[in-house]
């Protein structure tokens, strides 16, 4: 049995409360009634009412009527149902709201339009009892709106709905929306949308399939309609897939830009590339593309500064989100090194090393002077570092002994450190090495052979400044003629500052993982990006094309994120998929109690009344019997005529 | 209080004295005293002392015996209406209220009186006399009578003995004696009655009540409070209690009846339900307090 209106606890609850106002009703006794009355002698020899007031029932078998009437009537009002009731079926609906449906083909509404259209069309052929869920297939998406049957909700969702960015993750929307029915047993799954998919959802998408008719036989599976929009012609479409920008490492000016380059038509094309740096153009291309070929464009062009270079496509095509990108360029920023040496050999050719190189700014300083410029790093020879430190630096120890002492070979190098990293070299010889004293968190860097092996050069970060100290004279060693000896100097510099050569590659939309560290991410519409960092990287998920902030406590900085590849691949509809909405298992024959109960509620009214009104007049006829002796009346039908008999003295009369 | 046509009405209605008063000659009201009248009436056989201008002549010479002509004499009769503006008298409410019923049977003996060119007095009461208007000179003087009337309000006890004694006092002369009231006095009427009948005036007992009053329609438990007394009783208001009220109410109606006819007066009941119109033009004719 269902209840419809009200559950057998509420019907009770009902009950009791109203057989409770019913029962203080038979129980109470009125008030009586004040009358002014311009004399009392008539009632004088009338009984006068000075009986208590009774708290007992006098028409018991009414109340009972009473509480009958009121039992049948709520539950009348609760609607009990014989049989399973029909509560409708759960429907999940995926909108395809990916960077697809943006597709507008000439003459054509929009994808997302056509999209809509289908949804609210779906919507019209469902009976109004089934619940709907709407997904789309944003990635980590919440549901654009929960289960409901609330059919003017669904059209306002369904109209809202608003094409992304974002490639669209077809298979999993679907197994979300099939786990969404799973607790129902059976329900509508629909997919709305163009269907791209790449090789991995294609795949995906098959096993879904799969897996759905399987369980189809079992008759618990939902049914799987896909309703495709765009037709079956593919999509004249052609976009930027990435860009890559690489500094010159000759040439700190010189930027070498990659552009990859996707045709998604199965025609070939000619497409423009226009490339600007803050809006000044840098340089115009025509490419031929061959059907679905990727192509890449390299360009170079020199830049002094930072900015953004932007990349676009022509002629439109049917899809225009993808038609441009844009990359961030990083300007350029020299390492201030300083040498802080006497005059020697190795320090002349040093400093001479460093100044020709374009990415370093160097400045030779006397020991006892101070740098013009607060350096990044500094290079000192023959000193001991003091206990605190100012700058970066490198340090040449110089050990004591003979000059012509026997050389010692450095036999290890650590690889996994960036200043010995490219170091492989076991030629590099020394005499009268120093003595480092290693502190806690030092890394040896290379290590001399013999045993145990003696460290010779450590890393070691202190106050906040990072410092390389090797540990021999570079004049008695064969050092500085060794491939070692700059490779040291520049893995040095780079880990002490920064790499100095750079490049910039262009994001994609999703998940990203950012270098730095920031407060807050303000996506290009102006929303908040929720990010989380592991103190290296930033973890964002990206959902627009355009430049994101990255605002941080030192600063602000930019990443350009792009239109990714996108998929390529239409999704081919089954028959089965086609299909019309099956119609809704009928819910067997259900037998309503309401029609009955309201008889029986009218019978009890009914017997209440007359229950009430005969136990009324039996009482006036035992008081009138009572008053008037033992001659009692022959019915009640005397007595009511009795009593509403006129009396004769109401006729005026008169006397003659 | 009264509508034109029930005035016109009342032109082709006189108020009957029943008695032989001894007033003042010259008004238009028949008595049975017998004078001077224009009217004739009888013949008598002619006694010594007779005036013999009223000897008929043409019977001498017809039959050779005196007889004596019989006129009917119109004399003055004053009407005195007391009117019982005790508290009792408006309780029932504007739709039913004893006091516009008695109200207007109160103009409408004064306007029968005037139209007979008698002295009307209309002589309020309640616990005792209130002040009192007197008017005669015709229908002409009835308007003085309506706002007299218009004016009073009803308040205070009812005491027709004290009234009755009062009123004998101010109204030495014999004349018509009308009291329109619902006789609720605690100490009854009897005495009331018995001094009217001896100072000799011709009296007319016009009970008013309510058909309410007479029938109570309530039922259930009722606290009732007198409106003059101010005392309180509950009662169950039950078809037994009820037909014991209306016996009790009939008892002391047939009662003030009794006590009319036995000390020659007259009796009328009025119940506000009745039509004023019905009550003067029917009852009162019937009851010969009205020819």
């Amino acid at each position: 049995m269902n209840w419809m209106a009200m559950s057998p606890l509420q019907a009770a609850a009902l009950w009791l409360a109203a057989g409770a106002v019913a029962l203080w009703l038979y129980l109470h006794t009125r008030k009586p009634q004040h009358r002014r009355v311009s004399t009392l002698r008539f009632w004088a020899s009338v009984q006068p009412a000075v009986q208590p007031r009774r708290r007992h029932l006098q028409e018991p078998w009414a109340l009972l009527a009473q509480l009958l009437f009121l039992l049948f009537v709520i539950f009348a009002l609760a609607n009990p149902r014989w049989g399973s009731s029909s509560q409708g079926r759960d429907v999940a609906m995926v909108l395809d709201t990916s960077i697809y449906s943006q597709v507008r083909v000439a003459g054509q509404p929009s994808w997302i339009d056509q999209e809509r259209k289908e949804a609210q069309g779906i919507l019209d052929r469902l009976p109004a009892q089934d619940r709907v869920l709407l997904i789309s297939t944003e990635p980590d998406a919440p549901p654009l709106l929960p289960f409901t049957n609330d059919r003017a909700a669904l059209r306002k969702a369904i109209a809202a709905v608003q094409p992304s960015n974002s490639v669209a993750d077809v298979t999993r929307s679907l197994e979300t929306g099939k786990a969404a029915l799973s607790a129902t047993g059976r329900g509508l799954l629909v997919y709305v949308g163009p269907g791209m998919l790449d090789e991995r959802q294609s795949q995906t998408l098959d096993e879904f399939r799969q897996e759905t008719e399987k369980d189809a036989n079992s008759g618990d599976e939902p049914q799987f309609l896909a309703r495709l929009v765009g037709g079956d012609t593919p999509v004249a479409n052609h976009g930027i897939t990435r860009l890559s920008l690489r500094r010159d490492p000759g040439e700190p000016n010189l930027w070498h830009l990659l552009t990859q380059l996707k045709n998604y038509d199965s025609a070939k094309t000619t497409v423009e590339l226009k490339l600007t740096v803050n809006g000044q153009s840098i340089g115009e291309q025509e490419i031929p593309l061959a059907p679905n070929e990727l192509a890449n464009a390299e360009n170079q062009f020199v830049w002094d500064q930072g900015g953004v270079v932007q990349a676009e496509i022509g002629p439109a095509d049917a899809l225009d989100a993808d038609n441009r990108a844009s990359i961030s360029l990083p300007s350029l920023r020299p390492v201030r090194v300083a040498l802080i040496a006497k005059d020697s050999p190795l320090s002349n050719d040093l400093f001479t090393a460093v100044a020709s190189n374009p990415y370093l700014q160097a400045e030779l300083v006397r020991p006892g002077a101070s740098p013009q410029n607060a350096p990044e790093v500094a290079i000192y020879e023959s000193a001991n570092p003091p206990a605190h430190l100012d700058f970066n630096s490198i340090w040449f120890l110089k050990g004591k002994g003979p000059a012509g002492a026997h050389p010692q070979r450095i036999a290890q190098w650590n690889a996994q450190h960036p200043v010995t990293r490219w170091v492989r070299s076991r030629d590099v010889s020394v005499r009268n090495p120093a003595t480092l004293q290693l502190l806690p968190g030092d890394t040896v860097l290379a290590t001399l052979d013999g045993n145990p092996a003696a460290p010779v050069m450590v890393a070691r970060e202190q106050d906040g400044h990072r410092l390389v100290l090797i540990g021999f004279d570079p004049d008695g060693s064969n050092f500085a003629q060794q491939s070692a000896f700059p490779l040291v100097i520049a893995g040095s510099i780079e880990w002490m500052t920064h790499p100095v050569e750079e490049a910039s590659e262009s994001f994609s939309i999703g998940d990203l993982s950012v270098p730095g560290t920031a407060d807050r991410i303000i996506a290009p519409s102006g929303k908040n990006v929720a990010f989380t960092s592991d103190g290296q990287n930033l973890h964002l998920l990206a959902t627009e094309a355009g430049a994101y902030r990255l605002i941080a406590k030192n600063g602000e900085s930019d990443i350009a994120v792009n239109i990714p590849l996108l998929p390529s691949q239409r999704m081919q509809a089954r028959p089965s998929e086609m299909a019309s909405i099956e119609p809704e298992r009928l819910p067997a024959k259900a037998w309503d109690f309401w029609r009955w109960l309201a008889v029986l509620a009218a019978i009890a009214l009914w017997l209440e009344w007359w229950l009430y009104y005969s136990s009324r007049q039996k009482k006036q006829l035992a008081e009138i019997t009572k008053r008037a002796g033992n001659k009692a009346p022959a019915s009640v039908q005397e007595i009511s005529g009795r009593i509403r008999e006129p009396s004769e003295d109401r006729a005026p009369k008169f006397v003659a | 209080m009264l509508d034109r046509e029930f005035l016109k009405t009342l032109e082709q209605v006189t108020l009957l004295c029943r008695t032989d008063l001894k007033g003042a000659m010259g008004a238009e009201h028949r008595s049975r005293t017998r004078g001077p009248g224009a009217e004739f009436t009888d013949y008598r056989r002619y006694s010594q002392g007779d005036d013999p201008r009223s000897l008929d002549w043409n019977a001498y010479l017809r039959l050779g015996k005196l007889f004596l002509k019989i006129y009917e004499t119109e004399q003055y009769v004053p009407v005195r209406i007391l009117l019982d503006c005790s508290e009792s008298m408006d309780c029932e409410g504007a739709a039913e209220s004893k006091f516009l019923y008695g109200q207007r049977l109160a103009a409408t003996f004064a306007y029968l009186a005037l139209l007979n060119l008698d002295t009307v007095a209309l002589v309020p009461f309640a616990e005792r006399l209130h002040k009192p208007l007197v008017v005669s000179g015709g229908r002409d003087r009835f308007w003085p009578v309506l706002q007299f009337l218009a004016g009073l309000s009803s308040g205070g006890g009812t005491d027709l003995f004290r009234t009755a004694k009062e009123f004998i006092g101010n109204f030495t002369s014999k004349g018509m004696a009308i009291l329109i009231s619902d006789f609720y006095d605690e100490a009854g009427c009897q005495r009331t009655v018995e001094m009217l009948r001896s100072s000799g005036h011709d009296f007319v007992l016009v009970q008013v009540h309510s058909a309410e009053e007479q029938s109570p329609s309530a039922s259930g438990e009722l606290i009732l409070e007198d409106v003059e007394t101010g005392a309180h009783c509950s009662v169950e208001c039950s078809p037994a209690n009820t037909q014991i009220y209306e016996s009790k109410f009939a008892e002391f109606s047939e009662g003030i009846q009794r006590l009319a006819l036995r000390n020659g007066g007259r009796y009328a009941r009025a119940v506000t339900n009745l039509p004023y119109q019905d009550f003067v033009l029917r009852s009162l004719r019937s009851g010969r307090v009205l020819a």
